[in-house]
């Protein structure tokens, strides 16, 4: 798959993963190097990017027996580009599914 | 590769491309290691899976180079200047191209008027009409050819009106695209530059224009033809008088 634009879905999919509640990096790339084929590296560039972007905030929490971890959180500048990347992506997603299913039809 | 070798390797990437917060950013992949290793993988298995280091490097570095809003304000600034000057001289470019429209439309125009003059018998013999003499058989040669050419010219004139709007057209979306480049947002698809006629309209176009010319050579070859013979001289001008002092 085109890396560019597999760059612009997984931004979503961070965003997504952080609404539900905070997470720290690792957890971030483990889950979605878990379910999307990436390298595990490529998820701290695209944190960074949404920081940068103002997206995205982040906080040092102590753990028990461990470094404290970095905790990445949602602005509210990045709840709102969320929602509106999400509906757009939903329409889009089910525009590319409609088209590549009439396809199909034509096929048969 | 091992979790030293990989992260310094890293460092030397990342300081070749002059990514900031180095050091913020070389903890989070030792972190990762960290996690990784207490998680039961390898330094090398953890280095293979993380990605070239060259190729992160990168990306941070395509990250930074987005965010940076002075960057993209100049090239905004300096994209809008050369748009500008372009506009002049496309400006001007499009007010002659309207004036030919118009130049077109008046010559159908009078193509018209002489043929209506020349056709209708006595009309040109009216006190306001002024028309050089000539037989009304000649005259209505001349009448049809005149009309004929007013044809061609309403049709050039349907032609370039498209060409000038659909010019125009492609220009303003050349133009928000390349705004909207500058800006980093996506641009839209361009707009072809020549007139977008349906196949129908092209030929019915390409038909009326190829027949008027035709008509319009033709009757006129007919009409001088007519005069000459009933002047019963080549220079039926000098016959009639056309240019002797009124």
């Amino acid at each position: 798959m085109n890396s560019q634009y597999k760059k612009g879905v997984l931004e979503l999919c961070v965003l997504s993963l952080l609404r539900r509640r905070d997470r720290y990096g690792y957890e971030i790339s483990e889950y979605l190097s878990g379910h999307i084929d990436i390298a595990d590296g490529t998820v701290y560039p695209i944190l960074r990017k949404l920081k940068g972007e103002g997206l995205l905030t982040t906080y040092l929490q102590e753990e028990s027996g461990g470094p404290p971890r970095k905790y990445y959180s949602l602005t509210s500048l990045g709840r709102e580009e969320y929602r509106r990347e999400r509906a757009e992506y939903l329409n889009f997603a089910a525009e590319v599914q409609k088209l590549l299913e009439d396809e199909e039809n034509d096929e048969e | 590769m091992t979790k030293n070798e990989y992260l310094s390797a890293l460092r030397a990437e990342l300081k070749r491309r002059g990514v900031a917060d180095m050091d913020d950013i070389l903890a989070e992949y030792a972190q990762h290691f960290d996690y990784k290793l207490a998680d039961g993988y390898s330094e090398e298995e953890i280095a293979a899976r993380l990605g070239g280091a060259a190729q992160i490097a990168a990306q941070f570095e395509t990250a930074a180079r987005e965010k940076t809003p002075g960057g993209r304000g100049a090239m905004r600034v300096l994209v809008g200047c050369a748009l500008g000057f372009a506009d002049i001289l496309v400006f001007a470019l499009f007010c002659v191209l309207w004036g030919w429209v118009a130049v077109l439309a008046c010559g159908a125009l009078s193509g018209a008027l002489l043929a209506v003059a020349l056709l209708v018998p006595g009309l040109s013999e009216l006190p306001w009409v002024y028309l050089p003499y000539m037989p009304y058989w000649c005259g209505a040669l001349m009448g049809l050819s005149t009309a004929a050419l007013g044809v061609l010219f309403a049709c050039g004139s349907v032609y370039f009106a498209a060409l000038a709007r659909q010019g125009f057209r492609a220009w303003a979306r050349f133009h928000s695209n390349a705004m909207a480049g500058a800006a980093g947002r996506p641009g839209l698809p361009p707009v072809p530059a020549w007139p977008q006629f349906s196949p129908g309209r092209r030929r019915l176009l390409r038909l009326v224009t190829l027949v008027s010319l035709g008509a319009a050579l033709l009757f006129a070859a007919l009409g001088f033809a007519a005069c000459m013979s009933a002047a019963g001289d080549a220079e039926f001008w000098h016959t009639w008088g056309w240019f002797r002092d009124v």
